[in-house]
């Protein structure tokens, strides 16, 4: 009896987990429908959903950043207070005199780039294998608002620190809505509390960047894996329903549940064939306990995930500018990378299109995108111009950032990476 | 009508209503009013110390003054693109933007880059021989192609640091 079987057995364990005997398959399963923590997963997925090729697990990597985001923000809360005055001096004293200080924000700084990344990264993997299509139509939606809401996240935070880096980027991001036809510029007013960036807009951001868009963020994430788990149960087979414990690639044969036999429940060991059929190859199709299966793999997913950002902050730390001044913009002033493409754009095209309806349309055009695709087949071959039309748009984008983040110097002209200037994280 | 359909519509009224009243707070609430210090009239120098080859930073009003044709006018710091501080390049004898690469000639016209119209401009006023900037009072640039001044650069453009890079 493991550790974990006699915890259940106590009374106080048994008053904790709601199935404590778990012998049966049908037991096992209901150690997710019973639980309000195991229950957020399918209690099955499709034996193929357990493959690194299948997700790259990046849906798990970006749950994992938030959670490191989180942590991390509430520690840097402790030693922050949102005001010009003091701002700067407070992460100036949390990177010199706070045990860790450095590290925490590094690690804030880091896990929010990362999120980018494997948001979008998370996103294009979904594309790739077609999996907004129906039944997920709606689910793709709210990752389309995740994403969104995790630039935003992004970009309230970058404010922050309040030093040039922060005070320029934020200036021109929040221009760029006072291009919005007829309400732009109270749009404006209101983000910034003002005509300009100041106190007020501090503030604004800070509340935004704690409560409102975290707050967003966990309501649409509650959605998204609500959606997730019904959805990929309705992705099952149902003949294959059957199948009982496996690890991957061969079933086993295990005590099956009770048998009905001529109208009479069979509860003893009977000669003959085992109920649970024979020993089989698992196909792609087959359904499997995501209990352990695919807890384990995103255990290990997780990991992966926190030592890299772990990796990441003991070598680099996150920058920190001088503190903000008004009358003096950085030259060359960059917006955070992922922002490049449009800051890119709108060097060469009126605000109204490169700041209001590009960024509008490609959110309202990923959206539309499992309406408007109609093709009900998934393989690659029969996806040929959908993969090609989101391959080129993706290629575009990438370029784009690249060359604002790394090729634009003063005055945003072109320069070579290694000869002077580069973007700020 | 029946009662209970009655009854249906007039909760929906009464959530509608509800939802109204507390976008009509939040909006109100959260309305900027007018900042202190800014949108402020701002005494500056005499006029006799405005130079018509250069520009006369105002820092307090966020402006610049110069002698147009004569004319003394206040230009808007404020790039009339996204809002960055645009410079005066004095190799150049040009305003410009470090942000997105906007430049404008001493005058404000919109020489080249995307913005949309040249610099903004303050009304100002003489009052008691000193000139005062009326920050409140803006008017736009002048629309792209607009010759006020024909003042092509008379150098180098100050791509090098300069300007607090």
């Amino acid at each position: 009896m493991t550790l974990m079987e006699r915890v259940r057995e106590t009374t106080v364990g048994r008053s904790i987990f709601r199935i404590p005997d778990r012998v049966t398959e049908r037991d096992k399963a209901a150690g997710h429908w019973a639980s309000f923590l195991l229950h957020i997963y399918p209690v099955k997925v499709r034996r193929i959903e357990l493959t690194f090729n299948y997700s790259a697990f990046l849906g798990v990597a970006s749950l994992v950043l938030f959670g490191s985001l989180l942590v991390s923000g509430i520690y840097l809360m402790f030693f922050y207070v949102p005001s010009p005055a003091s701002a700067y001096g407070n992460i100036q004293a949390i990177q010199t005199e706070v045990p860790f200080g450095q590290y925490i924000r590094n690690v804030h700084r880091w896990s929010a780039h990362l999120m980018v990344i494997a948001v979008a990264a998370h996103m294009a993997r979904v594309f790739y294998r077609g999996a907004y299509k129906s039944p997920k139509e709606f689910n793709w939606v709210i990752g389309v608002l995740l994403l969104v809401v995790t630039l935003l996240l992004s970009f309230t935070g970058y404010l922050l620190p309040w030093d040039q880096l922060a005070y320029w980027a934020v200036t021109v991001g929040t221009a760029m809505a006072s291009y919005v036809p007829l309400v732009g510029d109270q749009v404006k007013e209101l983000l910034l509390g003002g005509p300009s960036v100041g106190s007020a807009t501090l503030v604004r951001f800070y509340v935004l960047h704690v409560a409102v868009l975290p707050l967003a963020l966990v309501g649409l994430v509650t959605i998204h894996l609500w959606r997730w788990r019904k959805d990929s149960m309705l992705t099952l087979d149902p003949d294959k329903g059957t199948v009982k414990d496996v690890r991957p690639g061969v079933l086993v044969s295990t005590p099956a549940d009770p048998v009905v036999t001529n109208g009479k429940r069979i509860l003893g060991v009977v000669p003959g064939k085992p109920a649970a059929g024979d020993r089989k190859e698992l196909s792609d199709d087959d359904p499997v306990m995501v209990w352990p299966h695919l807890l384990v793999r995103h255990a290990v997913a997780a990991l992966v995930v926190l030592f890299l950002v772990l990796l990441i902050s003991l070598s680099f730390d996150a920058p920190l500018k001088e503190i903000a001044n008004p009358t003096v913009t950085p030259n060359p002033e960059k917006a955070p990378w992922y922002f490049a493409a449009l800051q890119e754009l709108l060097a060469h095209y009126h605000p109204l299109v490169a700041g209001v309806l590009v960024p509008t349309g490609i959110v309202v055009g990923l959206m539309a995108l499992p309406y408007m695709d109609r093709n009900p087949l998934f393989t690659p071959q029969a996806r040929r111009i959908a993969r090609l039309t989101f391959t080129a748009f993706l290629v575009l984008w990438i370029v784009l950032t690249l060359i604002g983040f790394a090729f634009r110097g003063p005055n945003w002209g072109w320069v070579w990476p290694w000869v002077e200037w580069h973007g700020e994280l | 009508m029946e009662r209970r359909s009655f009854l249906t519509r007039a909760w929906k009224t009464g959530a509608g209503f509800l939802a109204g009243a507390g976008a009509w707070t939040s909006w109100d609430l959260l309305r900027p009013r007018n900042a202190a210090g800014f949108n402020a009239k701002i005494r500056t120098v005499s006029p006799d110390t405005v130079p018509a080859n250069t520009v006369l930073e105002i820092p307090e009003a966020r402006a610049y003054l110069t002698k147009i044709n004569d004319e003394i006018v206040a230009l808007s710091e404020v790039c009339s693109h996204l809002g960055c501080r645009v410079p005066f390049c004095d190799s150049s004898g040009q305003f410009e933007c470090p942000c997105h690469g906007s430049f404008f000639n001493r005058a404000g016209d919109l020489q080249g880059g995307p913005a949309p119209r040249g610099m903004d401009r303050f009304k100002i006023e003489i009052v008691d021989g000193v000139i005062e900037i009326d920050t409140a009072e803006r008017e736009s640039g002048a629309p792209p192609g607009t010759v006020t001044i024909n003042e092509p650069p008379r150098g180098p453009p100050c791509t090098e640091g300069g300007h607090g890079a």
